[in-house]
């Protein structure tokens, strides 16, 4: 067995590779700008003292987030491009500026060298309001994201023209002319056709997966960020809402399981007779329920203060917390009825697959020949059922039980939000509300994570309990 | 033993139970509604005579028409129902699905009292202009919104399961037939391919981003023609890497290497079902604009693997028939050996598969709809109008009528897998 429990444990390391870069594909590509973000949300007015909403404070923090280092270990670019963009602290239009005279040059260092002297041109010319200063700084404002040759040379012209009281501003105006007009004169506009090649070591996929040794731990040691809205750790938040979602899974599992077992027996007793016709066609039906659907209408018919008030519509617990000094049992007894709908709603779809597929199996390994031989023993019904189709039966329902993680996290986000649990659903749909882009990608990898393992668990399950697959040789 | 029909009369030799007949028809009804639905549901009139000229604006795409010089009509702007024309037809259900009617808004129930305006003064409403199945907050009828959900929820169910159904087919008739020892290309080949990765990646999508990234932000179908020219190209530039290195054979023959396209296909499968669907397709949603198409395309994406599986499996069991074998012997091109030999075999469980997942599409998107996630903002689906229901429960049209909809829909479609799936 070990063999094969190594073969497929191997074998999920490319399944979590995929999901990494995915999330990781997700977290580059997210739409707004982090760091922004981060400044003016509500919680962190505070930290920054004094400094406020400047470039400063958002290029600290886009260098606190690793946002200036490249993306990837390896990327792929023409001979004429810097090997990579991030890293220089230029504002978008520069950068879309810095771009576009690398296609037309093929020269990034001397473009953005250029690109530089512009920029700080801009603090030569005195900041003035009115008159000719002022129109000179806006032209050299412009100039400074201007890509176009052209335009590029009226604006010196003008700017040339302006500047002509002030001698020492035309000569580092015309100086900076010059060094455009080299520039555009040594183009090699075919270096953008060859491919090159290279390599960045300290890059974001390597810091977010394994962290940087001062801020971040890395997904590898469950380091999720800070969420955007709060602040808080994403891995404490998740911690504090994954009891919940667990609970409800295992009540809903545990309890459908003893319901479904006694329902399938009888079933299979009573086979083709009107009891079992009648409940496969409820079962049936209530499989074709949309699940949102079933939950809705409970909570109209039995929360609603008009019709029947017998459970409360929302939450886990009352609006105003429990009164001081309450014992732990009164605790268990007042939850309870907030418990009751959502307990339901989870548990009657794994009752009417689980019933079907048991009745089914069952059905399906009577036909087998031990069966005839339990009867030629001359054993009742009953009896074989109990001690030799159950079992088998029981088979491929163990292996689906370890897939059911990923099933009841997934439904578990509409009721959830339903019934508004403080659970692992609700936590990612209230992420998109806020365009919370850390917790939405955290419930992503955890939920592909858990989904691989309970797999692989399911493998083991049943590699464990039916012996010829450990000794099946593959192929 | 007892459980054999008497089918001894020929009459009733091809009867099936009632329950197949009753949702045939109510899956036949319902297309017929959607495919009619502008038709039958519409606050445009069928034909209007106004003026001595004749109008149809329920048809019409310009949406305006000039009566007279100087005098135009505005279809979607003119009050009908008061409006004086000689003679005026109406469809069944004079309302649009998400129009809002300031008259009867603010939830009317459908046994309330409902009122229209007849030339600025209200009255209580005529019975064809009644609100049969009551309105949301803003005064939209609820079965007009139901009519046009029915073309939204079907379509998204049926094209869905065609991507699915193209993308599961073949990789599954692919995978399973070739299995990981039947494709054998050169090794010299292959590494003329590995050298190539980078130069066809490059001159394809690398030169081509801002291409990419305008028809991205145009919209999806320009997207998905790009990005498949860009692939077919770059399919291309490595198909002539290949034949390159193969020509380094001619030389020295080098060693023909297995193409495991078995375990790839399992590995790729194994991808794509580990993340839960609605996880994934939240997390997607929230970082491109929705559409329709997002929609089509995620929920095909999730279900192609299920379809895979299923026809690699049949594959499998009939690869090994004879009749493959004396087909293979015989000379029949791989391509027609598979679609006119193997496909019509291995598709019977994948067509059932296929069916139920129409029904299971329609529940994703409902669900979708209901979280207000991935849809277009101003979209009226069932699962739309169910979220409004949820917050006032005293409007309960708004929650039954829809959820019953969407029930006996998938109701149907399960009822129907189920027969094909005990029928083949």
């Amino acid at each position: 067995m070990n063999k094969y429990l190594l073969k497929r444990i191997l074998l999920i390391a490319p399944t979590l590779l995929a999901i990494a870069l995915f999330s990781f594909l997700l977290l580059v590509h997210s739409p707004g700008d982090p760091a922004e973000r981060i400044l003016t949300s509500n919680y962190n007015r505070s930290e920054i003292i004094g400094s406020g909403y400047s470039e400063k404070t958002l290029k600290q923090i886009r260098h606190q987030l690793g946002l200036n280092l490249p993306t990837f270990y390896f990327s792929i670019h023409s001979l004429g491009e810097p090997k990579t963009y991030a890293g220089t602290d230029l504002t978008k239009d520069q950068l879309t500026a810095w771009k576009q005279l690398n296609y037309a040059t093929g020269n990034p260092e001397k473009s953005f060298q250029y690109i530089h002297n512009v920029t700080r041109l801009q603090s030569a010319i005195p900041d003035q309001k009115i008159g000719n200063d002022s129109e000179l700084s806006e032209l050299v404002h412009r100039l400074s994201t201007e890509y176009d040759s052209t335009r590029i040379i009226n604006l010196f012209s003008k700017a040339k023209q302006l500047s002509e009281s002030t001698y020492h501003i035309n000569e580092v105006i015309a100086s900076t002319e010059n060094d455009f007009l080299q520039l555009y004169a040594e183009k090699k506009s075919w270096k953008n056709f060859i491919p090159v090649i290279s390599f960045h070591y300290p890059n974001r996929f390597h810091n977010w997966l394994f962290g940087d040794n001062s801020e971040s731990r890395g997904i590898i040691r469950a380091d999720f960020g800070k969420s955007y809205l709060t602040g808080e750790r994403v891995t404490d938040y998740l911690i504090s809402r994954t009891g919940w979602s667990l609970f409800f899974t295992l009540t809903s599992v545990v309890l459908a399981l003893l319901i479904s077992i006694p329902l399938a027996k009888k079933m299979y007793l009573k086979r083709k007779k009107p009891f079992d016709n009648l409940i496969s066609a409820l079962l049936f039906l209530l499989y074709s329920l949309p699940g949102f659907w079933m939950a809705t209408l409970l909570l109209m018919f039995f929360a609603n203060p008009d019709i029947l008030p017998m459970f409360p519509a929302s939450g886990v617990s009352p609006v105003g917390g429990f009164n001081a000094g309450i014992g732990f049992t009164e605790k268990i007894i007042r939850t309870m009825p907030y418990l009751v709908l959502p307990t339901f709603c989870y548990l009657y779809s794994g009752v009417v697959f689980q019933t079907r597929l048991l009745r089914n199996n069952m059905i399906e390994e009577s036909r087998k020949g031990y069966v005839r031989t339990a009867f030629s023993k001359g054993l009742k019904e009953k009896d074989v059922l109990r001690y030799h189709i159950l079992r088998n039966s029981l088979l491929p329902l163990a292996v689906l039980l370890s897939n059911i993680f990923p099933a009841l996290l997934g439904g578990s986000v509409i009721i959830e939000t339903i019934f508004s649990i403080p659970g692992l659903g609700s936590a990612i749909y209230q992420s998109i509300d806020n365009q919370d882009i850390p917790v939405m990608l955290a419930v992503f990898s955890i939920t592909g994570l858990l989904t691989v393992i309970g797999y692989l668990m399911g493998d083991i399950t049943y590699s464990y309990i039916d012996p010829r697959i450990r000794y099946e040789r593959t192929n | 033993m007892n459980e054999q029909t008497d089918y001894s009369t020929s009459m009733n030799i091809h009867r099936k139970p009632l329950a197949v007949y009753v949702a045939a028809s109510w899956m036949l009804i319902l297309i017929s509604i959607g495919l009619l639905a502008p038709l039958i549901a519409n606050e445009l009139p069928l034909y209007v005579h106004y003026k001595g000229k004749i109008l149809f604006p329920a048809f019409s795409i310009k949406g305006s028409a000039e009566i007279s010089s100087g005098e135009f009509l505005f279809y979607r702007q003119t009050d009908w129902k008061n409006f004086p024309a000689e003679k005026i037809i109406f469809p069944l259900i004079p309302y649009s699905p998400g129009k809002s009617d300031p008259i009867n808004d603010r939830y009317v129930s459908p046994f309330g009292i409902q009122k229209e305006s007849k030339h600025g003064e209200l009255i209580n409403i005529n019975w064809k202009n009644r609100h049969w199945l009551g309105t949301n907050r803003l005064g939209a009828d609820v079965l007009s919104g139901l009519i046009h959900g029915i073309r939204f929820s079907l379509s998204i169910g049926i094209f869905s399961m065609l991507l699915a159904g193209l993308l599961g087919i073949g990789t599954g008739l692919a995978a399973g037939y070739f299995g990981d020892a039947k494709i054998r290309l050169s090794r010299n080949g292959l590494i003329s391919i590995l050298i190539g990765l980078i130069p066809g990646w490059f001159y394809t999508f690398y030169i081509f981003k801002n291409a990419l990234i305008s028809a991205l932000n145009q919209s999806w179908f320009y997207f998905t023609v790009t990005l498949s020219f860009l692939a077919i190209l770059f399919i291309f530039f490595l198909y002539v890497f290949y034949r390159i290195g193969k020509m380094m054979d001619k030389f020295r023959q080098g060693p023909l290497v297995n193409f495991p396209l078995d375990i790839l296909f399992m590995r790729v499968v194994e991808i794509f079902s580990s993340v839960p669907k609605i996880i994934f397709i939240i997390t997607i949603a929230a970082f491109v604009k929705p559409s329709v198409g997002l929609l089509i395309l995620i929920i095909g994406l999730f279900y192609w693997t299920e379809i895979a599986r299923v026809v690699r499996a049949e594959m499998l069991r009939i690869r090994s028939m004879p009749y493959m074998e004396s087909a293979e012997l015989l000379g029949i091109p791989t391509l027609r050996l598979l679609l006119k030999h193997a496909l019509p075999n291995a598709i019977g469980p994948a067509l059932v598969l296929l069916v139920f997942g129409i029904a299971s599409a329609i529940i994703a998107e409902s669900s979708l709809s209901f979280l207000g996630i991935g849809i277009p903002p101003q979209q009226v689906s069932w699962g739309t109008l169910l979220w409004e229901g949820r917050s006032n429960f005293y409007a309960w049209w708004l929650v039954v009528f829809p959820g019953l909809a969407i029930f006996l829909t998938v109701f149907s479609i399960n009822i129907l897998a189920e027969y094909f799936q005990s029928e083949k």
